[in-house]
């Protein structure tokens, strides 16, 4: 090859990697951790990021895989990266978090992190900024910001982790191989049947102004061993949209609570039933003494539909208690007993750690989900 | 104030509007939240249908697109052959004089559009107030006046949505990493 040929190589190899960049001025990434952070940020793959029209506005794809190692010296559980793009949605936040990990000191881990900005075609280079809300240990002690509550959701994750494995290691022990395998299979099934909700939601006032609205009690559902009860609730329905749900609770308990939130089950005219959500209650002034009342307000206007966009004809409201923290920072979820109630273990999604397992079963089989769960 | 009809936002958000009604109905959803919203749901649609396709396999696409424009080609040429006659040939100035008019009404399109646009009042009272999140086919997104950030999941994993307070959640393994992977998007 020639000189000339050579060169001509090289400046098509430097034009194709300049290419493969997220042109500055279109969208551009950037990666904050903090300098003590236990996670250093090993490396970025940017591939498959793309530009396009869309009618009078400009989408950007950012497809991005990051390698990050676990540079303290305990064990992390969870992590919770925020993604910023105030250019595009000022005041509109986003998150991606992935529980469920083991990684032990110095070992390494991929995030995905795939994203678009859809912005008006005139307006200038967006600049998205992914930084670090959290990062949970094994002894769930806690390492970051923690803007976005990731210190309490990802323990949720961790507990819910810690009881379905122990749940699973007490069948295997139990029935033996044949009666895990069982269990696994019930779970998917569950997971299959689960029907899928679409969920539109605005954070005041109504998502659209279709028919009139109607005031609904809530039902509510007995979960054993819950430290509230709750006593009353209403929300303002209409068509496939609820808004302004108001749930009161008791504290039955004999700690003071802080936090606590208020599964939110819909049932259509049809008679099926749907997880929708939950009403969380929190804020400084919350400190629900022992014996006290306290009221939950979701002031968000929620749409349903069923995919692929069918609406969901809200007929009747319930709703349970699915987790309270304390004041000391200790956290009550539901135990698998009162997950073995049909309705619940019905309409339930599987916690984080049920789906990594049993997607490990479907994947790698039986054999490779007992080792894992020997591992704990 | 007269909305675009149905069968215009549809096209409008294929991509299959004339220039002309591309540049009205842009114009419209700019400031009508309640057409803005049909858009969105026509396109969510049509990529949600493009998500349930399956090519068969052995067929080259390509080709037969190729084979398709080159057919299509042919017809036309055969066409102008069919229609040359010798009267047409002394009449061929008709032709741009009747291109000249339709270029400055583009033009004219163009420049319209191009200019800025008044202040936009405050979304009527039926139209989402502030930040709206919402899930799409494939991915979960926070939106306020158009602008969107949307966190995207694959078409293929089998997703679970909630809504809590003011966020709503995505979680689905993630088939490359193999991990739990749980988007978010809030609207505080």
């Amino acid at each position: 090859m020639s000189t000339r040929n050579r060169l001509l190589v090289l400046w098509c190899a430097g034009a194709l990697a300049l290419a493969a960049q997220p042109s500055p001025q279109t969208g551009a990434f950037r990666i904050n951790f903090p300098a003590d952070s236990p996670l250093t940020l090993v490396s970025a793959d940017w591939g498959e990021s793309r530009t396009s029209a869309l009618g009078g506005a400009l989408a950007i794809e950012l497809r991005t895989a990051l390698i990050l190692r676990n540079s303290g010296v305990r064990r992390i559980r969870g992590v919770t990266l925020q993604v910023l793009a105030q250019e595009v949605a000022p005041g509109g936040k986003a998150s991606v978090s992935v529980p469920s990990l083991d990684v032990r000191a110095g070992e390494t881990f991929p995030v995905r992190i795939d994203l678009r900005l859809l912005q008006p075609l005139r307006s200038g280079g967006a600049l998205v900024e992914v930084g670090l809300d959290g990062v949970l240990f094994e002894d769930l002690s806690f390492y970051g910001p923690d803007r976005l509550n990731s210190r309490r959701i990802m323990t949720v994750w961790e507990l819910e982790a810690r009881r379905d494995r122990q749940y699973l290691k007490s069948v295997l022990e139990a029935q033996g191989p044949e009666g895990l395998r069982k269990e696994v299979v019930a779970s998917l099934a569950r997971q299959g049947e689960r029907a899928g909700l679409d969920v539109q939601m605005a954070r005041r006032g109504r998502v659209t102004a279709a028919g009139a609205e109607q005031e609904r009690q809530f039902a509510f559902l007995h979960v054993p061993g819950a430290p509230l009860e709750p006593l009353s609730g209403v929300a303002q329905v209409s068509g496939n949209e609820a808004r302004g749900a108001r749930l009161e609770v008791l504290n039955r308990s004999s700690r003071p609570v802080r936090y606590f939130e208020i599964g939110w089950i819909i049932r259509d005219r049809q008679g099926r039933e749907f997880l929708a959500g939950s009403v969380p209650a929190a804020g400084p002034a919350l400190r629900l003494a022992p014996g006290q009342k306290a009221v939950a307000v979701q002031d968000a206007a929620l749409r349903l539909s069923q995919r692929p966009g069918q609406p969901v004809a809200i007929d009747a409201l319930a709703g349970f208690v699915s987790q309270v923290e304390f004041a000391d920072g200790q956290i009550w979820i539901p135990d698998r007993a009162a997950l073995s109630d049909a309705r619940l273990a019905r309409l339930l999604p599987a916690s984080p750690e049920e789906l990594r397992l049993t997607d490990l079963y479907r994947k790698k089989g039986l054999a490779a989900l007992v080792a894992e769960l020997k591992r704990f | 104030m007269r909305h675009p009809k149905e069968a215009e936002l549809a096209l409008y958000a294929g991509g299959e509007a004339s220039f002309w009604a591309r540049a009205r109905v842009s114009r419209h959803v700019r400031w009508c939240a309640a057409c803005a919203g049909l858009v969105r749901e026509f396109r969510g649609l049509r990529e949600w249908t493009r998500g349930q396709e399956e090519l068969p396999e052995g067929v080259d696409w390509v080709q037969l697109a190729a084979e398709m424009k080159a057919n299509i080609r042919v017809g036309l040429a055969a066409g102008q052959c069919i229609e040359r006659s010798p009267e047409a040939a002394g009449l061929r100035w008709w032709r741009p004089a009747l291109v000249l008019p339709v270029l400055l009404v583009v033009m004219a399109g163009w420049w319209l559009q191009s200019w800025p646009l008044p202040a936009v009042p405050a979304a009527a009272p039926a139209a989402p107030e502030g930040l709206v999140v919402r899930a799409n086919p494939g991915s979960i997104e926070v939106e306020q006046n158009g602008r969107a950030l949307a966190l995207l999941h694959p078409r293929s994993a089998q997703v679970t949505l909630s809504a809590a307070g003011g966020s709503l959640r995505a979680r689905y393994v993630d088939a490359e990493t193999g991990y739990v992977t749980i988007s978010h998007v809030y609207t505080q």
